[in-house]
């Protein structure tokens, strides 16, 4: 998964993080998502974000029982570069919202068992 | 009845290096999308399938089965490749992540459509061995 983005900066708490990212247009994954029209795969999105969960909880975090992903805005890497990521979670639960600008790009929650 | 890489990738519009089914597998009614997982997958890290790949491998099942299916009521659809985008993936559960060599058999139960979003249940199987399920929303722009 490399340079699928990098992270611009990152501010984390006890149970919260909030992460701004990049984009990197030029990764190779949109050589073949999709050859006509480069469109940031929703599984590399849901991978970026567990890796930014294991920054911010510290740990090694698994997504192993997703209990809802919403994938709401299709992301053009060359328009959609600058994203905002919030973390919160708890005991159990991992939530995280995906953002570029005001809208909504992905909406997750996780078990964390 | 067994399809190859070949066959498969006309019904799939990702190319590498994110194609995550390289076969198929017809047994009676159902379809099975079919991945050898390569040292060099995408997805792999250290040896093991991450989430993310269980997920598009899921997804892009959801092509291959639906493509084969269409194919065999002989409808000449414009269907083949279709670009699709994952819209949801609800209550999904790994068991366990797949390691470099395993081969993944995912078969989907096609539940509804409304307009063009297509909802999914989809099973993925190593040997016997249950690795992962989920639903799935797909949405195919018009």
């Amino acid at each position: 998964m490399t340079n699928y983005y990098h992270i611009e900066n990152q501010q984390l708490s006890a149970q919260e993080a909030q992460f701004t990212l990049h984009l990197d247009p030029s990764c190779d994954v949109y050589k073949g998502h999709f050859p006509t029209r480069p469109i940031a795969p929703g599984a590399c999105s849901l991978e970026m974000i567990r890796q930014c969960a294991c920054v911010a909880l510290n740990e090694q975090v698994r997504f192993m029982n997703i209990k809802q992903c919403k994938y709401l805005l299709p992301l053009e890497p060359g328009i959609h570069s600058i994203l905002d990521l919030r973390l919160t979670w708890d005991e159990n639960t991992i939530n995280a919202v995906l953002k570029w600008q005001e809208q909504i790009v992905i909406k997750l929650k996780v078990s964390r068992s | 009845m067994n399809y190859t890489s070949k066959q498969v990738l006309q019904l799939l519009p990702q190319r590498a290096p994110i194609v995550m089914v390289d076969g198929a597998q017809q047994e009676g009614e159902t379809y099975y999308a079919l991945l050898t997982i390569a040292p060099d997958n995408w997805f792999v890290e250290e040896n093991q399938l991450l989430e993310a790949g269980v997920v598009e491998h899921q997804a892009q099942s959801v092509a291959v089965c639906l493509g084969l299916k269409s194919k065999e009521q002989g409808q000449k659809t414009n269907r083949e490749s279709q670009i699709g985008f994952i819209a949801e993936v609800k209550n999904l559960s790994i068991h366990r992540l797949p390691m470099v060599g395993e081969t993944l058999a995912t078969s989907i139960t096609y539940n509804t459509a409304v307009e063009n979003i297509v909802l999914i249940q989809a099973t993925t199987t190593c040997q016997e061995e249950r690795i992962a399920e989920s639903q799935l929303k797909i949405f195919l722009p018009s």
